[in-house]
C-alpha cells in the first residue's frame, strides 16, 4: 500500500515536470506588451495549425513570429543548460557545479566581444561557439599538462582559463567604442529578444542527437558519480567516460550560450531542484531536469519581457530568482558537497 | 586448486618512499585470506595495486593467470570486486539503485539494468535483510547496513574474488561478527575467494584460512592462523607484548597488561 502510494505520487511528480514546459509555454504565449486575449491567441494558434488564413495578420505575426519562437528558444536554451548542468554535476560528483565551470561562458563572452568589436563580418554566434569550445578544450589541456585530470584539477584549470578569457573580454571592452561596448554588455547578460525560427531550428537540430546520446548513457552516469575507486572497481574507464560525458555536455551548453548569451543560474539550480524532488537517479534526472529547465526559463523570460516596458535581459531575472535559492541550499549544508571533489 | 592471484616481487612507492617492498604471494580459490598489520603497513596500498587502481612500479600481478594491466577494465570487474574501507556518498541513490550498480561490468555504456536485473538485486537485498530499505536513500541507513550494502553490491558483480578493505572498521561488535559470518557463509555457499584486511587478530583467527602478517610493506609471515598467530610473531609485528591462548583450535589474542605497581 505504502509503496503503491509512493509510486503514484512519484508518477504525479514526473508527469508534472514533464508537461510543465507546455503549460508554461502556453501561459507565456498569452502574455506580452501587446495585449491579445487568450481566446484569440488560441484561435490564431489553431488557425495556423490548420493552415487557415489569419483574420488579423498583425496579431498572428506577434503570436507566431515573435512570441512563439522566443518561447521555443528560451525553452530550448533552458533545456540545454539544465541537461548539461545535471551531467556536469554527475561527472564532478558535486551538485554545486554549473555548466560554465570549465570556462564555456568566458570563452563565449570573448567570442562575442571579438565579433562585435573587431570582426563584425563573422557572426557572434559562430565566434562565441568556437571560443566556448576552445576554452573547455584549453581547461582540459591545462589539467592534462599538469598530469591530473581529476575533477578538482579540472575545476581549477576551468577557473584559470575563465580568468584569462574574462581578462581578454575586459581588454576588448576597454578598446572598443561605447556603442559597441553597449551591445557587448547587453549580450553578456543574456537575452532572447532576438529570437527567430532560424535560431530555434539550429538549436534544436544541433543539440537533439547529443541529448539523446546522453539519455541513453544516463544510467552509466550513476556509476560514474560514485567515488572514483569504486567506479574503477565496477569496471568503468573513468578517464575515457568522463571525457565523453563532458564533451557532449560542453557541446550542448556551447550551442545554447552562443545563441542567447550568458544566462546564469539555470544550469545550477534546475538540476538541484529536480534532484531534491525525484532523487539523484540520472535516468529520470536528465529528462526531467531538461523539462523543468525549459519551463523555468520560459517563466524567467516571460517575467523579463512583461514586468516593465523594457525588455530586461533574462540573465538578470535568473540571477534574482537563483541567488536566494542558492543561499537556501548553502544553509541546508550544500557547502559540504565540495569535500567530495 | 586454481590460483586466482599471483603476486611476484611487487614494489610500490608514493611520494618518494616505498610502501610495498617486494611482495610475493598467491591466492588460491575458495579460501579466506586476511591481511593483518599495523597502520601504514601497506594493506590498502596492496589492495589498490591488486585492483589496478594504482599501478605498481615494479613486479608482476597475475589475475586468473593473466597479466593484470592487460585485462580491460570491464573484464577485470568481472573477476575482482571491491568493498572499500570508507564510502563517502556523493548522491543519495536508493538502496536498490545502489546495489544494482553492481551490474555495471556486464553493461555497455548505453545500457541500464533490466527488470530481471533489478529483481536479482532485490533478491540479494533480501538475503542481506535489506529488502525493506530498498526505496530508502542509502545515505539514510545505519553504518552496519551500509557495509552490508557495499558487500551486496560487490556480490552483484558476481566475481570469483572479493577484496574487502577492513570490512569491520567503524562497526560495533555485533555488526563486526555479523559481517564476518556473512563473508564466511559466502565462501562456503558460493566458493568465492576473499581477500580482506582487519585489525583484530582474534577475529582473523576465527574467520580466515590464511593469515598474512604485513609490516613496513613486507610480508613477515603467511600461513594458517595456527602457524602465524603466535605470541612471538604478533609481538614483533605490533611492537608490543601480546599474549595468545588457544581455544577450540582458535587463537585468542590480547595485550599483556603492564600493571602499575603501588597504585592505590
Amino acid at each position: 500500500m505504502a509503496s503503491s502510494r509512493t509510486f503514484l505520487s512519484r508518477s504525479i511528480v514526473y508527469t508534472l515536470f514533464a508537461v510543465s514546459p507546455i503549460l508554461f509555454g502556453l501561459v507565456s504565449l498569452f502574455l506580452g506588451a501587446y495585449g491579445i486575449p487568450p481566446l484569440k491567441v488560441m484561435k490564431i494558434l489553431l488557425d495556423s495549425m490548420l493552415m487557415h488564413k489569419s483574420a488579423n495578420p498583425q496579431e498572428s505575426a506577434i503570436i507566431l513570429d515573435v512570441r512563439l519562437p522566443r518561447i521555443m528558444l528560451s525553452c530550448l536554451v533552458g533545456m540545454s543548460l539544465s541537461l548539461s548542468g545535471s551531467v556536469m554535476q554527475g561527472v564532478f560528483r558535486n551538485p554545486l557545479v554549473d555548466p560554465y565551470i570549465l570556462g564555456v561562458s568566458a570563452g563565449a563572452a570573448f567570442g562575442c566581444a571579438l565579433s562585435t568589436g573587431f570582426l563584425p563580418y563573422l557572426p557572434i554566434q559562430l565566434l562565441a561557439f568556437i571560443f566556448a569550445l576552445s576554452s573547455v578544450l584549453l581547461s582540459y589541456s591545462v589539467a592534462k599538462a599538469a598530469k591530473d585530470i581529476s575533477p578538482l584539477a579540472l575545476v581549477l584549470s576551468g577557473i584559470i582559463v575563465s580568468a584569462i578569457f574574462n581578462a581578454l573580454v575586459s581588454l576588448v571592452k576597454f578598446l572598443v567604442d561605447p556603442h559597441k561596448l553597449q551591445s557587448i554588455v547587453y549580450w553578456l547578460m543574456g537575452s532572447f529578444s532576438l529570437a527567430d525560427w532560424k535560431e530555434v531550428k539550429i538549436l534544436s537540430l544541433s543539440t537533439t542527437p547529443f541529448a539523446i546520446l546522453l539519455f541513453l548513457m544516463s544510467w552509466r552516469l550513476n556509476v560514474l558519480s560514485l567515488p572514483e575507486e569504486e567506479a574503477i572497481s565496477l569496471g568503468i574507464n573513468i578517464k575515457k567516460e568522463r571525457l565523453i560525458f563532458l564533451s557532449l555536455a560542453t557541446f550542448i551548453v556551447a550551442v545554447a550560450v552562443s545563441s542567447s548569451g550568458i544566462i546564469g543560474w539555470i544550469g545550477l539550480i534546475v538540476p538541484h531542484i529536480v534532484r531534491m524532488s525525484i532523487g539523484p537517479n540520472h535516468r529520470a534526472l536528465l529528462p526531467l531536469s531538461m523539462a523543468f529547465g525549459g519551463s523555468f526559463t520560459i517563466f524567467a523570460d516571460t517575467v523579463a519581457r512583461t514586468i516593465s516596458q523594457f525588455d530586461i535581459p533574462v540573465g538578470i531575472i535568473t540571477a534574482v530568482l537563483g541567488a536566494p535559492f542558492f543561499v537556501y541550499l548553502l544553509r541546508k549544508g550544500g557547502a559540504k558537497r565540495w569535500e567530495s571533489l | 586448486m586454481g590460483k586466482l592471484i599471483e603476486v611476484r616481487d611487487l614494489w610500490f612507492a608514493k611520494g618518494g618512499s616505498s610502501i610495498l617492498k617486494g611482495i610475493n604471494f598467491e591466492v588460491e580459490e575458495g579460501k579466506i585470506y586476511t591481511v593483518l598489520g599495523p597502520n601504514g603497513a601497506g594493506k590498502s596500498t596492496l589492495f589498490r595495486c591488486l585492483l589496478g587502481i594504482w599501478k605498481a612500479e615494479r613486479g608482476e600481478i597475475l589475475l586468473d593467470g593473466r597479466k593484470l594491466y592487460n585485462i580491460p577494465p570491464q573484464e577485470k570487474a568481472r573477476l575482482i570486486s571491491f568493498v572499500p574501507q570508507e564510502h563517502i556518498p556523493t548522491f543519495p541513490f536508493t538502496v536498490l539503485e545502489f546495489v544494482a550498480m553492481g551490474f555495471a561490468p556486464y553493461l555497455s555504456i548505453l545500457q541500464a539494468p533490466s527488470k530481471r536485473d533489478y529483481e536479482k538485486a532485490e533478491e540479494v537485498l533480501r538475503e542481506f535483510n535489506l529488502a525493506r530499505l530498498k526505496d530508502v536513500p542509502y545515505t539514510d541507513i545505519s553504518g552496519g547496513e551500509g557495509r552490508l550494502l557495499l558487500i551486496a553490491r560487490a556480490l552483484m558483480q558476481n566475481t570469483p574474488l572479493l577484496i574487502l578493505d577492513e570490512p569491520t572498521s567503524h562497526l560495533d561488535y555485533h555488526n563486526q561478527t555479523l559481517i564476518l559470518q556473512k563473508i564466511r557463509e559466502l565462501v562456503y555457499k558460493t566458493k568465492k575467494t576473499i581477500l580482506m584486511s582487519m585489525h583484530d587478530p582474534t577475529f582473523a583467527s576465527l574467520f580466515s584460512d590464511v593469515v598474512i602478517l604485513l609490516k613496513g610493506g613486507e610480508i613477515k609471515h603467511m600461513g594458517t592462523p595456527e602457524q602465524v598467530l603466535t605470541e612471538a610473531n604478533l609481538s614483533s609485528v605490533y611492537e608490543m607484548s601480546l599474549k595468545v591462548i588457544s581455544v577450540d583450535g582458535f587463537r585468542l589474542v590480547y595485550p599483556s597488561l603492564q600493571i602499575v605497581e603501588g597504585r592505590s
